[in-house]
């Protein structure tokens, strides 16, 4: 089979997977509702007590998980691209931090402003990506520069959290969701407010595939084809940080999806974005899906925040790609 | 026809500590004639190169590309005119030559366009030019360090250029390969009528292989002319401060340049 071929059939399992968890995280929860009754419930509108339950809780929570699954993937490979460094995502070099911060400080300083949530974690997220870019640039990107950098970033900005989270005492509720990263308590409030970023972030990257493709061969040889590589790379990092910003408004510090979902991906599909990226969406949305359903039935009745179960399977995933790196170096 | 020139051109790194590399260059490319850019190591030959091809900008002087200052052109337009092989690049591993070879179509292309009947002829020619055939849906990681050389090249001619810019094309080669690419060099500059600008470092290739030779030292030219002009034991000691000589070995051939020893502290 063309790897053309296996690529698209790659994709449509993505969607298929996608499609399968969305109705599975609908389904499942402390009350199991059949996919009849589902399907009833969204296309029929009947009012009734699942009905509810569908509408207000479940719905919002899958769509959210499949909005920051999507987006942190994604964000996740434009920054490995930009950087040209597998380890290069969102919650390592400090983006997600950056948004964190100013997300935290929203939503426990001036929580009447939420809806300036999203906004305030673009420009967190992007402060601190062009502020670590800075740092790690030395007529190029260094690789060890750019962790280094992106480590003692977020370092300093971690202690901000803490302050945050000494200072008002009284309003931590939720936060440590926050630091975690977690979707419970999510509602359509949420879905209005992150969904415009993440969709206007996603269809960005997927137009500017072509570019990052000519951007993998190298900054001279890409310049020598005609790309104007400063440029496409300012757009690439403003467009990452504009998804991880959303993701973190929406569900937190929630680590490692911008790492194993590009890494999965990469090994499935490919080093050309026009696939990958596409790729990366669904199923970036799925493990975020599934990961989230996990997390709500593993100890149920009750349940822990998504971020650890991302957690608990990250860990190990960095050390395997560490392992790889050096065998191939 | 003056294809390409410098114009008091001066070149510099580093943002705050402005380090001077280039100084005041000025010389002219003539359409179809093979140049080189041989100096010591640190001499500027590789930034002068940089500042002649749009990748570096000049802090003062210009650099023209046909008569237009190339900053003032698009960087798809001057890709047009203009192919370079850098010394740095890097693939996918999962590539394979004729996938690599297509991305040299990039600057004929409008946005999002495929590759076109014309650009798949375009590449096959590239493919065929560079003794590719065959080597098609080869992985580029399944090559020699000389058949991916070879592949850059074709990625270069893909780009259907009238100028080759090519930044010590044969540092990492074998000598099997430096031989077969500089021979597959001048036969693109006889056959095609492709001008060619190179940084080398064999002063024996710069004979042999280029019409004219540009001696940098400092960041200023020493000398430029034709290469048995510039390549000759005193400017070799004033450039390198070695002790040499050129060598006929037979009637009618190029001659070689023998290095004997350092002469002492650098002139």
């Amino acid at each position: 089979m063309k790897p053309k071929q296996k690529n698209i059939l790659l994709i449509i399992l993505f969607v298929g997977l996608c499609f399968l968890f969305f109705l599975l995280s609908v389904a499942v929860g402390a009350v199991d509702i059949s996919v009849g009754e589902i399907l009833r419930a969204l296309f029929a509108g009947e009012d009734t007590a699942n009905f509810r339950i569908i509408y207000h809780i479940r719905l919002p929570r899958t769509l959210v998980a499949m909005l920051v699954g999507a987006a942190l993937a994604v964000a996740g490979i434009v920054l490995q691209g930009v950087m040209r460094n597998p380890l290069a995502t969102p919650n390592i070099i400090g983006v997600s931090s950056g948004g964190g911060i100013v997300a935290l400080a929203i939503i426990i300083v001036y929580p009447q402003y939420y809806y300036l949530i999203p906004a305030g974690a673009f420009v967190g997220a992007l402060l601190t990506t062009s502020l670590i870019y800075g740092l790690a640039w030395k007529e190029g990107i260094v690789p060890t520069r750019l962790i280094l950098a992106g480590v003692a970033v977020n370092t300093i900005l971690g202690a901000g959290n803490k302050i945050l989270l000494s200072l008002f005492p009284t309003r931590i509720h939720g936060a440590v969701d926050f630091m975690v990263g977690g979707l419970s308590g999510t509602n359509w409030q949420n879905v209005r407010m992150i969904t415009p970023y993440v969709l206007f972030g996603l269809v960005a990257v997927c137009l500017m595939t072509p570019q990052m493709n000519i951007l993998m061969l190298g900054d001279e040889l890409a310049a020598g084809l005609g790309l104007r590589v400063e440029r496409t790379r300012r757009w690439l990092i403003i467009l990452s940080a504009l998804l991880a910003g959303a993701a973190v408004s929406a569900a937190g510090l929630l680590g490692f999806v911008g790492l194993i979902v590009p890494h999965i991906a990469r090994a499935l599909l490919g080093n050309d974005h026009r696939y990958l990226v596409p790729g990366c969406i669904f199923l970036g949305a799925f493990t975020l899906m599934a990961c989230d359903l996990l997390a709500r039935w593993l100890f149920a009745p009750f349940e822990v925040p998504v971020g650890v179960i991302m957690s608990i399977l990250g860990g190990p995933f960095f050390l395997l790609i560490l392992r790889q790196q050096y065998r191939l170096s | 026809m003056k294809i390409l020139e410098a114009e008091q051109l001066s070149l510099s790194y580093g943002g705050r500590q402005l380090k001077e590399v280039v100084r005041e260059a000025s010389l002219s490319i003539e359409a179809g004639e093979i140049v080189s850019i041989i100096g010591p190591n640190g001499s500027g030959k590789s930034t002068l190169l940089k500042g002649l091809c749009r990748l570096l900008r000049p802090t003062a002087g210009q650099s023209l590309l046909k008569g237009q200052d190339i900053w003032q052109l698009a960087p798809k337009e001057v890709a047009k005119e203009l192919a370079i092989l850098p010394q740095m690049k890097s693939s996918p591993s999962d590539l394979t030559v004729t996938q690599l070879v297509s991305f040299g179509r990039y600057p004929h292309k409008r946005y999002g366009s495929g590759l076109t009947e014309k650009d798949q002829e375009f590449i096959r020619k590239a493919i065929a030019k560079t003794g590719l055939n065959g080597y098609e849906g080869r992985y580029i990681s399944s090559l020699s360090g000389g058949e991916q050389q070879r592949v850059w090249l074709a990625v270069a001619l893909a780009q259907d250029p009238e100028i080759l810019i090519l930044d010590e094309p044969t540092t990492y080669l074998d000598i099997a390969c430096q031989l077969a690419f500089m021979e597959n060099i001048r036969q693109l500059n006889q056959e095609d009528g492709l001008t060619v600008v190179m940084v080398l470092h064999d002063l024996n290739q710069a004979l042999r292989y280029s019409d004219r030779t540009c001696a940098i030292k400092d960041g200023r030219i020493l000398a430029f002319a034709e290469s048995d002009q510039v390549i000759t034991p005193d400017l070799i000691r004033e450039l390198y401060a070695i002790e040499g000589e050129l060598v006929d070995w037979q009637a009618g051939e190029t001659p070689f340049f023998i290095p004997r020893k350092t002469s002492g502290t650098p002139a």
